[in-house]
């Protein structure tokens, strides 16, 4: 029969002893991972107080809005914001920039513009085409302070 | 029996069968040492001790009579 009296002391001795050595190696443990995590961590008040850095950016859409630019195409003004491309549309002829008005933003068939300009459908592709190709050399050329001569 | 401050033996077998109250009186009887082990920088860490705590009730169950087995 193991449930002597000196078995039960023993035990009790034993448990208390597990306890003890439960209670310390956890503090141990919980001391070790804190000094580790305190090498690794900088504190949000160190970095914001001595390194000044900036934790959050304001938005700068409505303090700066774009420079407007409006643009009468078809009897509607449309309203650029891109300033290079607004004075590169101007050095295209008028009716280019009808085309491109009427196909990108009137939602109207090639065949439809053709008919308006009485061409047909083939040679309003090309100009549309040959618009936007103009168009984007020509804001290359702005942008680069370039300027060289183009047929349409 | 000899000495006053371990936990009777009837506790001890009530708690490695899983009984809530004397895990209870266990973390009752060690709050003292866990609190005095969660000392850091001269006043207790409530995450250690909870920490401690947990561990504690985690461990509890894993204590064996060995002897009775041999």
């Amino acid at each position: 029969m193991p449930c002597t009296e000196a078995y039960r002391e023993h035990i009790m001795y034993t448990f208390n002893g597990y306890c003890k050595t439960v209670i310390r190696f956890v503090a141990i443990n919980a001391w070790r991972d804190r000094s580790r995590r305190r090498q690794k961590e900088i504190s949000l008040e160190y970095l914001t107080e001595e390194k000044f850095y900036p934790l959050g950016t304001t938005d700068e859409y409505f303090e700066a809005p774009y420079e407007e630019y409006p643009v009468t195409i078809c009897g509607q003004t449309v309203i650029l914001t891109n300033g290079k491309l607004a004075a590169a549309l101007l050095s295209l002829p008028e009716k280019n920039w009808e085309i491109i008005f009427l196909y990108f933003f009137g939602h109207y068939t090639q065949q439809e513009i053709g008919k308006m300009y009485g061409r047909c459908r083939s040679t309003t592709g090309y100009q549309i085409r040959r618009t936007l190709q103009l168009l984007h050399k020509e804001m290359e050329v702005l942008s680069h302070g370039e300027s060289e001569p183009f047929a349409l | 029996m000899g000495n006053p401050s371990l936990l009777p033996y009837e506790t001890i077998v009530r708690v490695t069968s899983g009984d809530p109250e004397a895990v209870d009186g266990v973390l009752r009887h060690y709050s003292k040492r866990i609190r005095i082990a969660a000392i850091e920088n001269g006043h207790i860490d409530r995450d250690t001790e909870d920490s401690i705590k947990q561990r504690l009730v985690a461990t509890l169950f894993k204590f064996r009579f060995d002897e009775q087995e041999v």
